[in-house]
């Protein structure tokens, strides 16, 4: 048991700012948040949508993926809802590489160690096959 | 950024039966339905916002249905059945809305209030056009009420006295804090 809380304390943890990110509130006209709203994101002129629900105070955590106006259809899945137009700009169009270059050094070297052994014992066994 | 939605106690919302005069033995379809009127449904629920749904027998026996927007049962005796529906997010702790719909089968059914909303103090059948009847209300919360169909709505302490004028379905809406409760029934010419 306690060499896995080890394992687990051996992980660095680190964090990031997330400088696209759009945070939003709905709640009703009395007040009360719309709790676990259904949140429909929809990339203007595009096929990409994502789908999300809001936390329980009813705040909307979007962190846009692409840049573009995103239209989020806020509902409570009840006949309520708004629709709220999120523009966005200088959004990188992929998730960065998060891999150090030493480990990718290290995954071609042993990709490469790999293939090379592997067809070395078939060589060799068919060689002693041969002989 | 803060966004506000208008009028969330506008709506209504009930489970309405397909017919009301099944027979023992039927498989008797409802549907869950939202709106302003209760002739014309026009709100688009979400499958997910169906809690659970359960169907009580004349002797109090619980049946618990797969939550949908659509749900069939089949009775299997005569009396009074009490389809309770809870609505809103499965997080939340407590449903946004609980519905009822007071069905009978055959001929033998009396009119009776599911525990938590109160009890009905006279008449002791089935309510009938013209026709006064009480409820006893249990819930302290209680605020304010809506009905259709129905005039001579008194608030007497916690005594609901409503007179249906039409027959047929009848919509009763006890708006409290959370959840709000509606109630439908079938009014008797």
């Amino acid at each position: 048991m306690t060499f896995w809380i080890w394992v687990l304390l051996a992980h660095g943890v680190s964090w990031k700012p997330l400088p696209h990110a759009r945070v939003f509130q709905v709640f009703y006209d009395n007040g009360t948040p719309m709790a676990y709203a259904l949140v429909e994101a929809q990339l203007k002129d595009s096929q990409k949508t994502l789908e999300f629900e809001a936390d329980s105070l009813g705040r909307i955590f979007f962190v846009p993926p692409d840049s573009g106006t995103w239209i989020l259809k806020v509902s409570d899945g009840l006949g309520h809802g708004v629709v709220i137009p999120v523009q966005t700009s200088g959004v990188p169009s992929r998730a960065p590489n998060t891999l150090p270059p030493w480990q990718k050094a290290l995954f071609g070297a042993s990709l490469i160690w790999g293939i090379a052994g592997t067809a070395f014992y078939f060589l060799g066994r068919r060689r002693r096959a041969y002989s | 950024m803060t966004i506000v939605l208008l009028a969330i106690l506008a709506h209504h919302y009930w489970v309405m039966p397909q017919t009301w005069s099944p027979e023992v033995g039927d498989t008797v379809w409802c549907i869950i339905q939202g709106g302003h009127d209760l002739q014309a449904p026009e709100i688009e629920i979400s499958p997910k916002m169906v809690r659970s749904i359960t169907v009580e027998d004349p002797d109090g026996t619980l049946d618990t249905l797969s939550p949908d927007l659509r749900f069939a049962f089949v009775p299997t005796k005569e009396g009074l059945y009490v389809i309770r529906v809870e609505l809103g997010p499965r997080r939340l702790r407590e449903p946004r809305y609980v519905l009822y719909t007071l069905l009978p089968i055959g001929s033998s059914a009396s009119f009776r209030v599911p525990e938590e909303i109160g009890t009905a103090s006279d008449p002791q059948n089935w309510p009938r056009r013209n026709q006064p009847f009480h409820l006893t209300l249990k819930v302290p919360t209680y605020a304010t009420t809506l009905s259709w169909q129905g005039d001579e709505k008194t608030l007497k302490g916690q005594t609901l006295t409503i007179t249906p004028k039409d027959s047929g379905p009848f919509l009763l809406s006890l708006e409290q804090v959370t959840p709000v409760v509606s109630l439908l029934f079938e009014v008797r010419p």
